[in-house]
């Protein structure tokens, strides 16, 4: 460094010692703005490489704050224009006559710092403000001086301790809050709730103001300009605010709902489905029945409707739907009366007719009727009649043999076990034997008048015996003397002669070769018995 | 630039009255009887620039209210206020002098006797004025009613407190 330079740096020094104020730099301005306005003239790339990160910096951080701001409100904007909650708040805004903007921005702000300001605590002046954008700080110069006359007053009025002071008032959803450093206070204007930790916020800011400023703050003599200019933008680093994020929406209750209306689908298809197969299995139950026929099946007003046709001697459809779960109240049948000529049925109709007891079998095949098991004599006699009115219903042939007349099968039992004894080789009729003849004609005459008037042909045997005693063929003769000495009788008491048969069965055991019917005493062998049958008037085989 | 000022002066003696034409305020009166304070700004145009004076209202001293001496801190300088018509209120704002110049040390200061208008019913001699200049007290008769004085006054203590911190 040259001597001349050195001087001028030592007078510059000197100067600047000597008149801190102004008098020596508005000496110096012109001759630096003229060096200046000619470098930058000369050098344009110069200056243009020196100030661009500078201004760079600034520009973008500028222009991301703005994007940022822009991107909020648009945010917001686009999440709150189409809610029903927006539409509410639409609502609110006509209602209070707030600008819509306004009111989202009540609703959905948790809090935000409006306005900080750094206030003198000596003399209460305001040193720097930044606000919120449209928050006007016209006025707080006078908001500082009267936070710090409120300060002092609390101070006073309540004999605090030296270092205590308010650091905080809240009104309604208005707070104020202040942080106090050793030269200077911020106090932050905050609407909504702001968290605890926004303290922390303010505390590290005045640090630093007081970090930075430190001189500036202690010697502030009532130009604020060095300050405004350096601490603004520590202040708007406090300008936070947050709003409410859009909660994440929670569906648990469309689930619920999607879940109760599913089961409700699931029970009611269930449900639906158990119906239908049960209607389809009582239809087929209801097919399937012998003298039932369906038509057709529809549904008015939840019920079902059956059309169809149905012979009385069918099994009852209602019994039929109830086996199959279905109740009488959810169907109305509509059947027609029929004459079915199912077998089943048509055997049914025929027991009906001809009244049937439960003894008697009736059965048919290929349009002939037969009708088996044993009945009462009465009840055969008007069954004869009655067949003939079967034929109505395409009964051919009634075969009536099978039937056993128990009337008839008693009497003949009755007179068969008779045994009209004989004298050792005579044919004379003892006074006693002719009694029981006697008494035996009248059932003999009720049984042959019995069996023609079920149309059989009735055949009574009179059997004659001889024991073994004397000579085969003198046996043989009696025996046959002994059977045509009854007949006489029966004749003669006007049994009439074509069922009758004189037999002589000799010695034998029995009529007919039954060895066990042989009674062991010679006595008891010599007697005359009855056999009794009939056979069908036509055809058809004999009966005993 | 901007500094603060405080107006002291007994009750009813026209302080406030004497600001409301040239001042600005966002706090009602009220604050007088609840703070005690009542906080105005005017802005004063001076050759080396404007000055904001943020003027602390004082709550006027009575027997009961004594004053707040706290208020006056970091002031630039202050106003006394004393009622020409009565002169309890010179002798009054005499006494404060005192205490302001206690608490703030030699910060510059006017009196303003005010109700100059009633100029009848004078009760503060103008001998008693000069000795006060003498001692290098900047006093002014002011009224509120016509305005005079006033703003000649403020002009005159921030000229005072621009010098003083050159």
């Amino acid at each position: 460094m040259g001597l001349g330079s050195l001087m001028v740096a030592q007078s510059l020094d000197e100067r600047q010692s000597l008149d801190p104020d102004s008098r020596f730099s508005e000496a110096l301005r012109p001759l630096v703005e003229a060096a200046l306005k000619h470098s930058v003239r000369e050098e344009p790339q110069f200056w243009a490489q020196t100030i661009s990160p500078i201004l760079g910096s600034a520009i973008r951080a500028a222009v991301a704050s703005a994007l940022r701001d822009m991107v909020q409100t648009i945010n917001q904007l686009l999440e709150s224009s189409l809610s029903l909650r927006s539409w509410r708040w639409r609502v609110e805004a006509w209602r209070t006559g707030k600008p819509f903007a306004e009111v989202v921005l009540l609703h959905t702000l948790v809090y935000r710092v409006e306005q900080v300001l750094l206030v003198d605590r000596n003399s209460g002046l305001l040193l720097a403000a930044a606000s919120a954008p449209g928050i006007s700080t016209e006025n707080s110069d006078l908001i500082s001086a009267m936070l710090t006359a409120i300060q002092e007053f609390v101070h006073d009025s309540f004999r605090l301790a030296q270092g205590d002071s308010i650091r905080q008032i809240q009104t309604g959803e208005f707070s104020l809050w202040v942080e106090p450093g050793p030269s200077a206070a911020l106090a932050a204007a905050v609407r909504g709730n702001a968290p605890i930790e926004f303290h922390q916020v303010l505390r590290e800011a005045v640090d630093l103001i007081h970090e930075d400023l430190g001189t500036e703050l202690r010697d502030f003599q009532g130009d604020s300009t060095a300050i405004e200019q350096r601490g603004r933008a520590i202040l708007e680093g406090c300008l936070q605010s947050r709003f409410q994020k859009p909660r994440p929406r929670s569906y648990w209750r469309v689930w619920a709902c999607a879940a109760t209306v599913a089961s409700a689908l699931l029970v009611w298809g269930g449900l639906k489905m158990r119906d239908a197969r049960r209607w389809n299995r009582a239809l087929e139950d209801l097919l399937a029945t012998p003298g039932i026929t369906v038509t057709g099946s529809t549904r008015e007003h939840g019920k079902r409707i059956l059309q169809g046709l149905r012979d009385p001697f069918a099994a009852r459809a209602e019994n039929i739907l109830a086996r199959n779960g279905i109740s009488q109240r959810d169907v109305a049948l509509h059947l027609e009366p029929i004459i079915s000529l199912e077998p089943t049925l048509l055997t049914r109709r025929i027991r009906a007719a001809i009244d049937a007891p439960d003894s008697v079998t009736v059965s048919l095949d290929r349009g002939a009727l037969t009708l088996g098991g044993a009945a009462s004599h009465e009840w055969i006699v008007s069954a004869l009649s009655a067949a003939q009115k079967v034929a109505l219903i395409g009964i051919g042939e009634v075969r009536m043999e099978g039937i056993e007349d128990r009337d008839l099968e008693a009497l003949r039992s009755e007179i068969e076990a008779l045994k009209i004894l004989f004298p050792l080789g005579s044919s004379a009729i003892a006074p006693d034997q002719a009694r029981l003849i006697h008494g035996v004609i009248p059932k003999l005459r009720q049984w042959i008048d019995g069996t023609n008037e079920i149309r059989r042909v009735p055949k009574v045997m009179v059997v004659g015996h001889a024991d073994r005693t004397g000579a085969e063929a003198a046996n043989a003769a009696l025996s046959n003397q002994r059977a045509h000495r009854v007949t006489e009788l029966l004749l003669a008491a006007g049994i009439p002669s074509q069922p009758l048969t004189a037999l002589a069965a000799g010695p034998d055991e029995s009529s007919q070769g039954n060895a066990e019917a042989v009674p062991p005493d010679p006595a008891m062998r010599r007697n005359v018995v009855f056999r009794l049958s009939s056979k069908p008037c036509a055809t058809g085989t004999e009966r005993h | 630039m901007q500094k603060k000022i405080c107006l002291l002066g007994t009750f009813a003696v026209g302080k406030s009255s004497l600001t409301e034409r040239f001042v600005s305020s966002i706090f009602s009166e009220r604050y007088h009887t609840t703070v005690g304070v009542h906080i105005q700004k005017r802005t004063v145009e001076l050759e080396s620039g404007a000055i904001d004076l943020i003027i602390w209202d004082l709550a006027g001293e009575d027997e009961l209210v004594g004053l707040r001496t706290t208020y006056l801190r970091g002031a630039g300088g202050y106003v006394l206020v004393a009622d020409g018509t009565r002169r309890g209120t010179f002798n009054k704002a005499l006494e404060m002098q005192r205490s302001a110049d206690a608490a703030l040390g030699g910060v510059p200061f006017i009196l303003m006797v005010n109700k100059a208008d009633l100029g009848g019913d004078w009760a503060v001699q103008d001998a008693d004025l000069d000795v006060l200049t003498q001692k290098g007290w900047i006093v002014f008769k002011t009224s509120a009613k016509t305005g005079e004085g006033v703003s000649d006054g403020f002009i005159r203590l921030a000229t005072a407190m621009g010098r003083g911190r050159a």
